[in-house]
């Protein structure tokens, strides 16, 4: 039975989980490293059984270079190709199920073969459930189950694949990095406070967290209301400000409905809170289980070094 | 008179959306109706959101669990009956309350724990509000996320079932045509008027209780007005009550509040605020006690306590050891999840701190800096603290009879005191309805098409409101709004 | 431009009922709008010039949504639903965007709620295509896009036809208000059904049921060794491509 895998690779993302999950199902797996040379170097000291290189040119966003991948693709027939959910990742991967005329499942968390099948299991229900899809032909996986460090003692060799210049079609114009003042409406990474903080002095340390991280600053109602620690401005909850940041980072918050409903459309929650019976810890992404004066400092120089 | 042009056409125009509007325009959804859902402000929710539990008798969350261990002076050996919670308005009321209207809460009630569960709700526990208040029953069904969860539930399952939801979007007037309704006149977020025809009208804006003009005018406690602290940003301007009026309806038992003692700027869950509605020393401004504060096991109770002193002030005084108890052992009296029973108040001593220094709350080293601090004449008030210090030793307080377990002396340095105030949470009723919910007119016939639910209505409560039956406000929102829409369904299907 | 917005054709994920035993139940569940759609209207009205935007949705729920936001009409493919395998999904709005002559760009809301229908639509109509898109400009006849990559932003010029999955960075801004949403009511509506596109509904793959995750949707970290937590955070957030 033909197992044979694609791994759709734009960065290191989840590339050690993609490469565990595939290999698993038995087949040989192949990454497809879709960006500089450099990239698919440390690929290549993974694990894959190969290692395919399409390099693209400076200033031509990987994206371009979709329909070339998805023809390989093709003539190498995977049953199944897995790329992260980084939206470069996610066009590429569109690109080549379409080509291959595969099925597309989103968040998929783990996979497995069932007979002639895989069976695919991707989170639903808000990440409370996992649904079991049994695809009995070429699946094409938006990978979101556990990373996984992995290394081989036997670096493969990099194949540079043929590339043809796509033309102008897309262009890279600039990069532009996040204002730190981009509003905590707005903000990318916002980190937020709640009354688990001993004293107000202590904010020093959530300022400090703050900066390392370029994030905002938000609160609770009681840290505005009963402490008055912050304005009203830094509310974050019903009745006040609704937000959505890319990494929200609650910092001695319990986790009350009231502040739960303006973070509801975060993309990650992580929580650090030294009760286990915190309320939060059943609506983040990550938990960290401990006291916050201790685990603070080290996010901050975990963030300062390479956040 | 030309027929009104419209420029909608509903069968169905709920006013606010809150949980008994909410509930309201679920129910008529569901049933096929064409139904508008109109919220003044830019979230629904009202009230609703800082509600915590629902009441109900004869649940089938009753019927699944055991009865809670006996707590109070009552030897509840079973949930509440049907029964048991008629019984309980019509006494706790002075028979003031609507008898039809009860008996459609108590027959209802249990229906809408179950609507909720099916909508995802999880019921938690089912108990009293104030853990050891002698006089509760348990009828307090505590949703997994409290109200504001319930709330989110229902208003999706509100657009899953196609009610139009317009939020900022406030009902201005009941149009009406040969003595029935026929439309609302609103005004939409743009400020554009809309002319809404409905067969029907539900009015569930919530009352009066944020509108001191109103409090003045209909309240016994009409002093709260020039005193009030607004501790949840509620909105409710009596805007249902108002409209009806001017279309024939009549009031009934109007004037009841739902006041809750909080610490002036501070929040309901404030350890400031916690500390300051324990049975504690309270003086008002004149240095002296004025009740039992055991009275703060019902906080409506105490909430009117505090609302008769003059200014509504109340200061709830403390000393370093009492500080010491309510951090390291807890509270004495639980306000529902606001404060929980034995909940340790850890961020007291930092809150204190804080309070005295942007001049909310006062400290002082003795007795009488104290008052001088507040502003109290420190003879008076020392001489408060003596009586009452006199009473914790003998264990027996003979001016109020308080408890000897809520007698905690106030003798070791530094002392605080906490600025306590009445907070209107919402008024309660307003409106006659009839047992339908049918508003009613001065020959207390129904007005066709015109209900008013929740708190908009009146029948439950004589003055005060039922603290005894805990989660009643929430309960009879959601209940008379379904069966209001069951009534407006029925009438618009000519059933 | 002549824009195609592509709205409302998932349910919401946070609707379907948990039962205790991990079954999923949608009764009563109607397609709804993603919180990334109005971003697409955003993204839409900013670059449409003196063009059209067409509104193009699937299923039930309010078809009006896209018009009260500045589309001209509406395509609804009635009979279809978001369907397990996301390509036969993406298929269906495919098929209904290529019964539209001279079309320019397509936009649809870039949401978690199924990268999956995003993925395949943008390699089912094979143009040029960006995901992430927080905001777009037409700038001398060009179109520029700028996209979020991870805290930083990245500005691409792009040719048409296009594809752009738009990403909300906030609440919606300025919703229509009553009066807008009831005209948009009246405005024209093109109802399609599958056999008008040529589609079977169909697909082959099954879903076997749901069931409870065996680890908790929270990870724990026990944080008694903050450096070592700090560092299986980190390592997550990576993968999590929020660093």
């Amino acid at each position: 039975m033909n197992m044979k895998s694609w791994i759709i690779i734009i960065d290191e993302r989840r590339a050690g989980g993609m490469l565990d999950a595939a290999k698993k199902l038995g087949g040989q797996v192949t990454a497809a490293v879709v960006g500089s040379r450099a990239l698919a170097d440390s690929i290549a000291k993974l694990g894959f059984d190969q290692v395919l290189c399409f390099e693209t040119a400076e200033g031509i966003p990987a994206e371009a270079y979709a329909l070339q991948v998805a023809e390989a693709a093709k003539a190498a027939a995977p049953r199944l190709v897995l790329a992260s959910d980084s939206s470069v990742g996610r066009m590429l991967l569109g690109s080549v199920a379409a080509k291959l005329n595969a099925t597309m499942i989103g968040a998929v968390r783990l996979l497995a073969v069932d007979g002639e099948s895989i069976v695919a299991s991707r989170s639903t229900a808000d990440g409370k459930l996992l649904e079991d899809i049994e695809v009995p032909g070429a699946l094409a996986a938006i990978f979101d189950g556990e990373d996984v460090e992995a290394s081989s003692t036997k670096p493969v060799p990099v194949e540079l694949m043929p590339v043809e210049d796509p033309g102008t079609t897309m262009r890279m114009v600039e990069t532009i990095e996040a204002e730190e003042a981009a509003g905590l409406l707005t903000a990318a990474r916002v980190v937020g406070v709640g009354v688990g903080l001993a004293s107000k002095d202590d904010l020093k340390l959530i300022d400090d967290l703050a900066a390392a991280m370029h994030a905002e600053k938000a609160c609770t109602l009681p840290v505005c209301d009963d402490m008055r620690w912050f304005p009203s401005n830094r509310v974050v909850g019903s009745s006040h400000s609704q937000i959505a940041p890319e990494l929200y980072i609650a910092v001695g918050i319990s986790g009350q409905p009231q502040h739960m409903s303006g973070i509801r459309d975060a993309k990650v929650v992580v929580a650090v809170n030294n009760d286990p019976e915190a309320r939060i810890f059943k609506n983040c992404d990550y938990g960290i289980l401990g006291d916050l004066y201790k685990v603070v400092p080290e996010l901050i120089s975990a963030f300062k070094n390479n956040g | 008179m030309a027929k009104m042009t419209f420029d909608v056409e509903y069968d169905l125009v709920v006013v606010g959306g809150g949980g008994s509007g909410k509930s309201a325009a679920l129910t008529a959804a569901q049933a096929g109706l064409n139904v508008a859902l109109l919220e003044k402000k830019a979230e629904t929710g009202g009230s609703s959101i800082y509600a915590e539990g629902t009441c109900a008798y004869e649940s089938s969350e009753q019927k699944e669990r055991k009865v809670p261990p006996v707590t109070g002076e009552l030897n509840q050996k079973h949930y509440p009956t049907r029964e048991d919670g008629f019984r309980r308005y019509i006494d706790y009321s002075h028979h003031r309350a609507n008898p039809e209207v009860v008996r459609m809460f108590v027959d209802n009630s249990a229906e809408t724990i179950d609507i909720m569960k099916s909508l995802g709700v999880v019921y938690t526990d089912v108990t009293i509000y104030a853990y050891n208040q002698p006089l509760e029953v348990n009828s307090f069904h505590r949703p997994d996320g409290l109200d504001e969860r319930v709330q989110e539930l229902l208003l999706r399952a509100c657009v899953n079932a196609g009610v139009d939801v317009f939020t900022s979007t406030p009902a201005k007037k009941i149009l009406m045509s040969d003595g029935a309704v026929e439309g609302v006149q609103a005004v939409d977020s743009k400020g554009n008027t809309m002319n809404i025809g409905a067969k029907a009208v539900i009015l569930a804006s919530g009352g009066f209780g944020n509108s001191p003009e109103m409090v003045k005018k209909h309240s016994w406690q009409h002093r709260l007005a020039d005193y009030n602290y607004q501790c949840v940003p509620t909105e409710n301007t009596g805007d249902g009550l108002n409209m009806a009026l001017e279309v024939g309806a009549d009031t009934e038992s109007l004037g009841a509040l739902m006041v809750i003692p909080c610490a002036r700027s501070k929040t309901l869950t404030a350890h400031s605020s916690g500390a300051g509605s324990q049975p504690v020393l309270w003086v008002n401004k004149t240095g002296r006690r004025f009740a039992s504060e055991e009275v703060s096991m019902s906080f409506a109770d105490s909430g009117n306590t505090m609302a008769k002193q003059p200014d509504g002030v109340v200061y709830s005084i403390f000393d370093a050891d009492t500080v010491k108890h309510l951090i390291e052992e807890g509270s004495d009296i639980g306000l529902g999840d606001f404060i929980e029973y034995k909940q340790k108040l850890t961020r007291l001593q930092a809150e204190l701190d804080q309070d005295v220094a942007e001049g909310i709350a006062w400290k002082g080293d003795t007795i009488e800096e104290l008052a001088k601090n507040i502003g109290l004449d420190p003879a008076v008030f020392a001489n408060t603290v003596a009586e009452y210090n006199d009473a914790c030793d003998k264990g027996h307080d003979p001016q109020f009879y308080k408890s000897a377990n809520y007698l905690r002396p106030v003798r070791k340095a530094p002392f605080y005191a906490v600025n306590m105030a009445p907070s209107i949470l919402v008024s309660c009723g307003g409106i006659r309805v009839n047992g339908n919910l049918q508003v009613t007119d001065k020959e207390y016939k129904a007005i066709p098409g015109l209900y008013a639910v929740g708190m908009e209505a009146s029948g439950l409560y004589g003055d005060t409101y039922n603290l005894d039956c805990p989660g009643t406000a929430n309960g009879f929102a959601h209940t008379s709004g379904r069966v209001a829409a069951r009534h407006a369904i029925k009438t618009i299907k000519g059933e | 431009m002549k824009i195609i917005a592509v709205f409302k054709w998932s349910r919401n994920p946070q609707d379907g009922r948990v039962g205790m035993n991990g079954t999923l139940d949608w009764r009563g569940v109607k397609m709804a709008p993603n919180d990334d759609d109005p971003a697409v209207m955003e993204v839409a009205n900013a670059i449409v010039e003196d063009g059209e935007i067409i509104g193009l949705t699937i299923g039930d729920g309010d078809i009006a949504w896209a018009a009260a936001r500045g589309a001209a009409r509406t395509m609804v493919v009635t009979d279809a639903q978001t369907e397990t395998d996301s390509s036969v999904t993406a298929a269906v709005i495919a098929a209904a965007i290529k019964r539209v002559e001279g079309v320019d760009a397509v936009i649809i809301g870039d949401s978690v709620w199924d990268y999956g229908v995003v993925s395949a639509l943008m390699g089912q109509l094979g143009w040029p295509a960006v995901a992430g898109v927080v905001s777009a400009a037409k700038e001398q006849g060009r179109l520029r896009v700028t996209r979020k990559m991870g805290t930083a932003s990245q500005v691409l010029e792009v040719e048409g036809p296009v594809v752009l999955a738009a990403a909300a960075n906030r609440e919606e801004k300025n919703a229509p208000g009553m009066k807008e949403v009831l005209f948009a009511r009246k405005k024209p509506v093109e109802r399609l059904t599958m056999a008008d596109l040529g589609l079977a509904p169909a697909g082959d793959v099954s879903s076997k049921g749901t069931r409870f995750p065996d680890t908790p949707p929270a990870r724990m970290i026990d944080g008694k060794d903050p450096v070592a937590a700090c560092k299986e955070l980190m390592a997550a957030l990576r993968s999590d491509g929020v660093l």
